[in-house]
């Protein structure tokens, strides 16, 4: 598995001056689940578009696939790396659903057969077929949810290599964040490299296979989900433990190191503390 | 707040002989249809215009009662022309109304020139609505784009109706946050607080609306737009949508011969 986007030493400012990011260099492999956290204006989203050719690097280099992304590739690239934006009211536009997922592929150039395949797939993949003739402006029709799964599919329609999501999980609710998750599970079965920007530690422990702090646009850290409980780079990066880590944490008579961080592994690390074996067994779960 | 709003395209994939038509085709016929019903002067020029436009409507198939909705835009202007127009003309008194001063007088002739106005603008109404409900809105707009209608006024087209109720209802929650803390708009729109308070909620409203502009524009460009509409729909022009354009343009030709008194039919009619 080579280095599918790398990041080196990247530098950028905004109009106004506002420095965004700070010497960045990073690198995701094809086929992981990177998740990319931070505070507000840590520079997560700025970051993120920088991958799929929005901001172009000021100082620094960012490359796809072993590219450099410039302003003659960038639009070529954009079809390796797709982006899901943080509200779905900024990126579903057209008259209907079926449209709006249709978009990209007529960018790309492909052929009406092809393009229809293309949109029945995405739709089919994030269960919005039935509502394929639905206009996303139109409140009653599409609910928020909704709308942010057209979104998904509007960029799996274009069949990138890499997804890019910022705050996926932001304003949905618990039922609209599981199917989410499972979207991205798919997603990910098919051999997708997924990124995700976000605030939400639980979720990054319980999905990521890799993950990446933010503050200050430098990065703090870079590495497994063990960094979400390292008490001193948390405090540092204004997150917190995973609540389930919490849990563990402030029950001192539980020694379990290191601190679960899924609910799976506290499931299992209560089980091996449980003093009935046959109990322990009857608990332990299987991931 | 929740609102039902508009779908562009609810009856644009009907079938039916204009749903059919080439849109560029269908547009340049109708804009040359527009000009024509316009210029026509004569009850009987316009009277024939509405019986073909309304002809087109039926044939359209376009469910009726949606279009009589969809012009009662143009009612409340019909009833103050015929409400004010004939006083403001000379002509033949229909009645008089007396003032003491000044005695007002419903003219025949104004009578006769609202009605004509009012023609105008039914027959200009059902033209775009016919347009405009047989189709599809990016079929619409990437037809003007074939027709070289510059592309930023396309734009401006497409975002001012697909933002438009994302903006309002922006303006309905940044109002009731307003609500929520007592804000109360004065009566009178000059009151310092009242005008400050709205003053600042349309300046927010510029600046989130200018945001979001750019947000929506960099997940265009995500998506690999590069400044072109592009449609699926193949744009052909087929020897029955030149048949239909032409008979179409026949159509007003010979309103604006009736409009004239061409041929001498009036007199034939005498």
């Amino acid at each position: 598995m080579g280095a599918l986007l790398e990041v080196e030493d990247l530098y950028f400012r905004y109009h106004d001056g506002t420095p965004a990011l700070n010497g960045i260099s990073l690198s995701i492999d094809r086929g992981e689940k990177v998740a990319i956290l931070g505070p507000n204006g840590a520079g997560k989203s700025t970051l993120l578009l920088h991958f799929n050719g929005i901001y172009l690097a000021q100082q620094g280099k960012v490359r796809v696939a072993g590219e450099e992304i410039t302003r003659d590739n960038e639009t070529r690239l954009r079809e390796k790396v797709g982006m899901v934006f943080q509200d779905p009211d900024d990126q579903v536009f057209s008259p209907t659903v079926w449209d709006d997922v249709a978009f990209g592929p007529l960018n790309q150039g492909l052929d009406r057969k092809e393009i229809e395949e293309r949109v029945f797939q995405a739709l089919q993949a994030v269960d919005m077929w039935d509502l394929r003739s639905r206009a996303p402006h139109h409140l009653s029709h599409l609910s928020y949810g909704q709308k942010k799964r057209v979104a998904i599919a509007g960029v799996i329609a274009m069949n990138p290599e890499v997804i890019v999501l910022d705050e996926p999980t932001a304003f949905l609710d618990p039922a609209g964040q599981e199917s989410l998750m499972e979207i991205l599970a798919e997603l990910y079965q098919r051999g997708k490299t997924i990124i995700i920007a976000t605030h939400d530690v639980d979720m990054a422990a319980e999905w990521a296979d890799k993950v990446i702090i933010l503050k200050g646009g430098k990065i703090l850290a870079q590495g497994d989900t063990m960094l979400l409980v390292q008490d001193t780079l948390v405090k540092d990066a204004g997150l917190r433990f995973p609540v389930v880590s919490q849990v563990f944490q402030r029950i001192p008579s539980l020694v379990v190191r290191p601190l679960p961080r899924t609910v799976d592994e506290a499931a299992n690390a209560i089980a091996t503390l449980l003093p009935d074996r046959k109990e322990k067994d009857n608990h332990r779960i299987v991931s | 707040m929740e609102q039902a709003h508009i779908h562009l395209d609810e009856f644009a994939r009907l079938k039916s002989l204009f749903h059919q038509f080439d849109p560029r085709v269908k547009i340049v016929c109708c804009l040359i249809l527009l000009v024509i019903v316009v210029s026509l002067r004569t009850l009987a020029g316009l009277l024939f215009a509405l019986l073909f436009t309304s002809l087109m409507i039926f044939g359209s198939h376009l469910p009726l009662g949606r279009i009589l909705k969809r012009l009662g835009f143009v009612v409340p202007m019909l009833v103050a022309l015929c409400l004010f127009l004939p006083f403001a003309r000379p002509g033949t008194p229909v009645f008089k109304v007396p003032l003491g001063l000044f005695t007002l007088t419903y003219s025949w002739d104004g009578l006769q020139a609202s009605a004509i106005f009012f023609l105008r603008l039914l027959c200009g109404a059902l033209i775009v609505i016919l347009v405009t409900f047989t189709t599809p809105f990016h079929v619409l707009l990437r037809s003007l784009a074939d027709l070289q209608v510059p592309l930023i006024f396309i734009q401006l087209i497409q975002f001012t109706l697909r933002y438009f109720f994302v903006l309002y209802d922006e303006v309905i929650r940044m109002f009731r946050a307003r609500r929520a803390r007592n804000f109360k708009p004065a009566r009178n729109f000059w009151c310092g607080r009242t005008f400050s308070t709205l003053g600042g909620l349309l300046g927010l409203l510029f600046i989130r609306s200018y945001e979001r502009g750019e947000r929506v524009y960099h997940a265009m460009l995500a998506r690999g737009f590069q400044g072109e509409i592009r449609v699926l729909e193949q744009f052909q022009v087929y020897p029955r949508d030149l048949l239909l354009g032409m008979s179409l343009i026949v159509l007003g030709v010979l309103s604006l011969i009736i409009d004239r008194g061409g041929w001498g039919w009036a007199h034939f009619l005498r």
